[in-house]
């Protein structure tokens, strides 16, 4: 008696091990690990395995390690100030622990993701700037002050009068995709992460060929070519295509749009 | 003569030291695992803003509740449990998961066309947070998973079973699993 055709599930179960837990029995796995068809696909779960083993994450960059170690000092009140970070530790308490090069205290990575040339005039989230009396030292704000914002529309009607015929190719362009594609799984679209929202947004700039209400697989806050943005990376319908659209933080104006795939 | 070399306190000492009142303890400690703790993060984040809160805020709660600490788990695992679970709450509020659309699901190609590769990053943030915490830790980080599933307290085959879901997910998203009849 033939054995029923594998199926994807099933052989990454085995590949996983729950075999050994009773869900597959002995006959059943052997079965597929001799069916030509199974070994292909086991292979290509020990490449996906492979893929993962080589992404290890590089060392905490030394400003966020500053960062959180001024934050352990003010949760224990003590003072916060330069090189306190680096200092060794006192005969009797610990040793060992490496002195890290301590960066700023509060310096963070930049928020907003600059796509091409002209992100130098970044208007965003500011970083870590409370002080270091802050409970949480470099913790990121959401606020954006009122004067930021006053400029933000300045920005965003220039913007608008730029892009109003369209998106267009510019130095930004080739950065975008790129950008998209670390945007997959990003949940920073402010209020187009709402369905409702953004289906409203994308019928009033109508980038051609991608239905409003096309599902949300990404989305951030950037800066394309000098304006600030919302990215967003919506599903298509066909596989291994996904669309991406620039819109303006208001969506009066389509800044780009692209794709992934396809 | 007999050179001895200047004892190095482990972890569990480090946090007795800091629970009896050394100030400096717990930050030593805390050192010590900041690479593995940011991995963890950022990967399963995916962003290093969000991975740098998210590690500031466990290692202010752990030492905060530093005196919650049993010795079930190393003071490794504890910790590395505190930023997880602070990960997972993170997706959890800012994204109700949306699932791909239903081609992205991993199963053969019927046109049998080139796959468009995800780099390993980017597909690894399609995978609800569950899943991707497992396929982070066992995966990525290369933790046993006996000790993933002390860490989740979860059962083995819990873990098992996310890394199987994801992997077969990653598999087709990577370009891995292609049409061969």
């Amino acid at each position: 008696m033939s054995s029923p055709r594998p199926h994807l599930d099933e052989l990454a179960e085995l590949d996983a091990g729950l075999l050994d837990t009773g869900l597959l029995d002995a006959e059943r796995a052997q079965a597929l690990r001799d069916d030509p068809a199974s070994r292909a696909v086991l292979e290509a779960l020990a490449a996906t395995r492979a893929d993962l083993a080589a992404m290890a994450a590089p060392p905490v960059p030394a400003a966020v390690a500053a960062r959180w170690a001024a934050a352990l000092r003010v949760e224990q009140g003590r003072p916060d100030h330069a090189g306190e970070a680096s200092r060794p530790m006192p005969a009797g308490s610990a040793t060992g622990a490496a002195p890290r090069e301590a960066g700023p205290t509060g310096a963070g990575p930049a928020d907003a993701q600059p796509i091409g040339a002209r992100s130098a005039d970044t208007v965003r989230r500011p970083a870590g700037r409370r002080g270091p009396a802050g409970p949480r030292p470099g913790m990121r704000t959401w606020r954006r002050p009122a004067a930021v914002a006053a400029a933000l529309l300045v920005v965003l009607a220039a913007a608008t009068a730029l892009h109003r015929a369209g998106p267009s190719a510019d130095d930004a362009q080739p950065a975008l995709v790129a950008q998209a594609r670390r945007s997959i799984g990003v949940r920073d679209a402010g209020a187009l992460t709402d369905g409702s929202r953004r289906a409203a947004c994308l019928r009033a700039v109508a980038p051609a060929g991608i239905t409003p209400t096309a599902p949300l697989v990404g989305g951030r806050q950037v800066v394309f070519a000098g304006h600030p943005g919302v990215l967003l990376v919506l599903g298509t319908g066909r596989r291994g295509v996904l669309a991406v659209v620039v819109v303006d933080p208001g969506c009066t104006a389509l800044l780009a749009v692209d794709r992934i795939g396809g | 003569m007999t050179r001895l070399a200047p004892e190095v306190p482990d972890d569990a000492q480090l946090l007795a030291a800091h629970r009896a009142g050394d100030p400096h303890a717990f930050g030593v400690l805390a050192e010590r695992h900041f690479d593995r703790l940011w991995g963890v993060a950022l990967r399963t984040l995916g962003h290093p803003d969000d991975a740098a809160d998210a590690v500031q805020e466990a290692l202010v709660a752990a030492l905060r509740r530093a005196d919650s600490y049993r010795g079930e788990a190393s003071v490794s695992t504890w910790l590395c449990r505190i930023v997880v679970n602070g990960c997972i709450d993170r997706l959890r509020r800012a994204r109700p998961t949306v699932p791909l659309p239903d081609h992205a699901q991993p199963r053969p190609d019927p046109a049998g066309a080139v796959t468009t590769r995800l780099a390993v990053d980017a597909a690894l943030l399609t995978l609800p947070p569950e899943q991707r915490v497992a396929i982070v830790l066992v995966d990525v980080q290369g933790w046993p998973v006996a000790e993933v599933a002390q860490l989740l307290e979860v059962p083995v085959g819990t873990v098992k079973s996310r890394c199987a879901r994801g992997r077969s997910r990653l598999a087709a998203l990577l370009g891995h699993l292609r049409e061969d009849g």
